[in-house]
């Protein structure tokens, strides 16, 4: 036993702020590996998971579920996708190795992002003050997700609900962005 | 108001109220020309009731300025008459005369004029930016002389009134209302039909003249730029054909007014020039400020907070509650020294962190070093591709020093890279060029090397990585890694690398490198787990007398220790300039190694890096300044240009030298160690003499790194 214990902090010490119509929280449940395709190897990666766990790679700047809706895959690049899983421990990759079953590179970037959940009634109206790309429903459904650059901060959006985004921005820069949404909030509400 | 003179003509006062108020400007114009029209003198008075009681006024009538004459190109009917003003029509003005100041002009019909001013107008041109700047492309009127929008605007803009070329105001006003209405029925609104304010109908009637024949004399085109008529038709001459040439080579429209007084002018006289029209000849692309605009208008609501994010590192809140001085560093708020009870100036503390780091053990956040993994089965390939120095069997659980280059063949920047296992490799990059180095390896990969099988990501932000440093490093380490992990110098030597666990099995990543120049580790673990690192080493650290340091003296360490950083790095520097070139292989291809062979790169008198130190040891102690910026000269040489020898890139006061130091660059350095010469900063207004030696001040043949 050592004598000494590390603890863990989330990247914005779990912020949670309640407006009308609109919630603004730091997503902690979820990690999130890369997944990197080895080159020529699409196909038997593909049918690879397809077996261990009915997931399909995705086509660009969308999304796919495993049969059991534990884990979303996003696709931003030609020859990775990132996994989006509920999971809190310190060892994403061997947890998402062990349902992939597939000959895969992975490299956790939980603790690389800073997640806030923007969700509500409201929640594309605040969005759409800081979000240059279009989120409106008919162009950006549920599941959709994008890199983009929100107030100078590049930032991953994905559509995880009806009325329900997760932001994703480099963990230094998360008191940046949860400023910038909640200065957003205030202009609009 | 009874002092305030006055005559037989009725008076008329207007009070203002204090501060802003838009449109008041506007209203008081409005009512004093009307005023005076009729025959009122009138007096504004300012800030309201105080002006009238601390009389507070000023005489808004027109004085003592006379209009001697008004000179109208068009030959139609005098349009403005001014008492006592003698009226051209259909005259010109040809010349000026006074040096200093405007004396008198000259008349296109030979009378000359006396006057101090001179006041020119050329009627209005429509507001055209708004559509220009979203690439409508102007059409040309010929009956208002100008050019105006055309009908595709952009989606979502409306264009009416002036800003469309509809003149009179009375239509304008019309127009106004009916856009407006038509917008808002649009977005679902009931609109109301309104009668129109009545304004006199007053025809608009304007003639192009594209300048008088000024003979020798210079006819200004771009008042703001000084562009004359002549320029314009120089640029035709010279081939310079296109509008967006001619306004480069000439300037013309590129002033604060984005061409709003010049551009149509200069467009006629090119147009008549080259035998074309208006249409054919076209404009630039219009842009803001072109009617004024507020400079807070630029800024917006980019201030404070949002001027730009802030990027925190992991230790952020416990060097907070240390009362670190904190630096930016590009968006990064990193530590800069860590002020001790008593320290009243900022050396102390940095020499006394540089000090207590060298004798026992320190700690800094390095968070900020670019990380990016990368995995696949030709990694060591394309880092052998990248770096001068050879990767191609880096052994795993080894890290070894890079250098990249540019094609050009200069270098681009450094860092180390550790094989972690057979096809997983971690570069580390420095802090300023995290991003561009990321971007150079992912074009290297899409666009060079796309057969490699090579995986790259950043994991800067996944890690929070200290700097361990000092003798005591490892005894400090190996209380917190887990016993299982040998870390001991003969299990884990220098430049070691390795991922092992601490604090009972949590993951983390080790590294035997060393910036400061001692036995040194750095160690990352889940950015998590960072905040937390940082108070467990501090207290593990406690009987050794731990102390964290700053950016401030971790540059120190590096100067004493000779290692380049960014001012050194400057993109005028080969890998042969620093002193490196023995780690560039011959037997491989790389990036920048073609361009490097240029002879003029490998020329003996390139300016070359080495170090400097004072011949005097207390020389600019008392000053209190570095000899960082100075220029490098002869013993005898006057400070000119023609003399420069090389400059000082960095340098500071080094607390184990006992004097300032300095890296620098100068002519055929790595030739001259023992030479000396003078370091001179004129704007500092210091001149000392010192002595060309190694960069390495500090434990020059590392041996305390491998202990």
């Amino acid at each position: 036993m050592s004598d000494y214990i590390l603890e863990k902090e989330s990247a914005l010490e779990g912020a949670e702020h309640e407006f009308n119509g609109v919630n603004v929280s730091e997503v902690i449940d979820k990690s999130l590996v890369m997944v990197a395709i080895p080159r020529g190897t699409l196909a038997d990666v593909e049918s690879a998971i397809k077996k261990s766990c009915g997931l399909s790679i995705p086509k660009m700047e969308q999304s796919t579920e495993s049969s059991d809706s534990s884990i979303t895959l996003w696709r931003l690049q030609n020859s990775q996708v990132l996994a989006y899983f509920s999971y809190e421990g310190n060892d994403a990759e061997s947890h998402l190795k062990s349902k992939f079953n597939a000959p895969v590179y992975f490299t956790d970037q939980s603790d690389t992002w800073a997640m806030i959940r923007v969700n509500g009634p409201k929640s594309r109206d605040v969005l759409e003050r800081i979000c240059p790309i279009n989120i409106d429903p008919e162009v950006f459904p549920v599941g959709s997700v994008s890199r983009t650059v929100m107030e100078h901060i590049g930032t991953i959006i994905f559509r995880d609900g009806d009325d329900s985004y997760v932001l994703l921005t480099m963990r230094s820069f998360g008191r940046s962005m949860l400023h910038a949404i909640e200065v957003s909030v205030r202009n609009v509400l | 108001m009874d002092k305030i003179v006055i005559a037989d003509k009725p008076i008329l006062a207007i009070i203002t109220s204090g501060g802003d108020a838009p449109g008041m400007n506007a209203a008081i114009r409005a009512v004093t020309l009307k005023a005076i029209q009729n025959g009122y003198q009138v007096f504004g008075f300012i800030a309201g009731f105080h002006g009238i009681i601390e009389k507070d006024y000023i005489d808004l009538t027109l004085k003592n300025v006379r209009v001697v004459a008004v000179i109208d190109s068009r030959s139609i009917s005098p349009v403005l008459r001014v008492p006592g003003a003698e009226i051209f029509m259909g005259t010109d003005v040809v010349d000026t005369k006074g040096r200093r100041a405007l004396k008198s002009i000259k008349l296109s019909n030979g009378k000359t004029i006396d006057c101090d001013s001179l006041a020119v107008s050329g009627g209005w041109n429509p507001n055209l930016h708004l559509t220009c700047h979203h690439r409508g492309i102007p059409k040309w009127n010929e009956e208002i002389a100008s050019f105006i929008p055309d009908e595709s605007t952009p989606p979502g803009m409306s264009v009416a009134g002036r800003a469309k070329g509809t003149m009179v105001l009375s239509d304008a006003i019309i127009e106004g209302h009916n856009v407006g209405s038509s917008v808002a029925s649009g977005l679902g609104y009931n609109v109301k039909t309104l009668d129109p304010a009545e304004t006199p109908s007053v025809p608009y009637n304007v003639s192009a003249n594209w300048g008088v024949p000024s003979g020798k004399n210079r006819a200004w085109v771009d008042f703001q730029n000084d562009v004359t008529a002549k320029d314009i038709r120089l640029a035709n001459q010279e081939g310079f054909k296109s509008v967006e040439h001619v306004k480069r080579y000439t300037t013309l429209g590129m002033a604060t007014d984005q061409g709003k007084t010049a551009n149509v002018l200069g467009i006629g006289i090119m147009a008549e020039n080259m035998g074309q029209t208006m249409q054919e000849t076209g404009t630039t692309i219009f842009r803001p400020p072109y009617s004024p605009v507020a400079i807070g208008a630029f800024a917006g609501r980019r201030r404070g907070m949002e001027f730009y994010p802030t990027r925190y590192t992991p230790s952020h809140n416990w060097s907070v509650e240390q009362d670190a001085v904190f630096v930016e560093v590009g968006m990064w708020y990193r530590s800069q020294w860590f002020p001790q009870p008593g320290e009243t100036h900022w050396r102390q503390s940095v020499d006394r962190e540089v000090l207590q780091t060298r004798a026992s053990v320190g700690i800094c956040d390095v968070t900020t070093l670019g990380k990016i993994d990368i995995k696949g089965a030709d990694v060591s390939e394309f880092l052998n591709k990248v770096y001068v120095n050879a990767f191609a069997k880096v052994p795993v659980g080894k890290t070894r020093y890079g250098l990249m280059l540019r094609e050009d063949g200069m270098v681009m920047d450094d860092g180390t890279t550790a094989r972690l296992s057979e096809n997983h490799f971690v570069m580390t990059t420095t802090t300023a060029n995290a991003v561009s180095v990321y971007r150079h390896l992912q074009f290297c990969h899409q666009c060079l090397w796309p057969d490699l099988d090579v995986h790259m990501i950043s994991v800067t932000e996944q890690f929070a990585q200290y700097a361990v440093a000092g003798p005591n490093s490892r005894k400090l380490l190996q209380k917190v890694v887990d016993p299982e992990c040998d870390i001991s110098n003969e299990a884990f030597p220098y430049m070691a690398a390795g991922e092992i666990t601490i604090c009972g099995g949590m993951p983390a990543r080790l590294f035997r490198i060393s910036f400061s120049g001692e036995l040194a580790y750095e160690i990352a673990v889940p950015t998590r787990y960072g905040d937390s690192l940082m108070r467990v080493l501090m207290e593990a650290g406690e009987e050794f007398n731990v102390i964290p340091y700053g950016t401030e003296a971790l540059g120190v360490m590096r100067i004493e220790k000779g290692h380049a950083a960014g001012p050194e790095l400057n993109g005028q520097t080969s890998a042969y300039d620093l002193g490196m070139g023995g780690m560039v292989s011959g037997k491989k291809d790389f990036i920048g190694y073609k361009l490097g062979l240029r002879e003029d790169l490998q020329r003996d008198d390139r300016m070359q890096l080495v170090g400097f130190k004072p011949v005097n040891k207390n020389d600019l102690v008392d000053k209190g300044h570095s000899l960082a910026g100075a220029h490098l000269l002869g013993l005898r040489d006057k400070p000119s240009t023609a003399n420069d020898q090389g400059w000082i890139s960095s340098s500071v006061y080094s607390p184990m030298l006992g004097c300032y130091i300095g890296l620098g660059f100068v002519k055929n350095g790595l030739n001259r160690k023992g030479e000396f010469v003078r370091a001179v900063d004129l704007v500092r207004g210091s001149d000392i003499e010192v002595e060309i030696c190694s960069p390495h001040f500090y434990d020059p043949e590392g041996e305390r790194l491998r202990v």
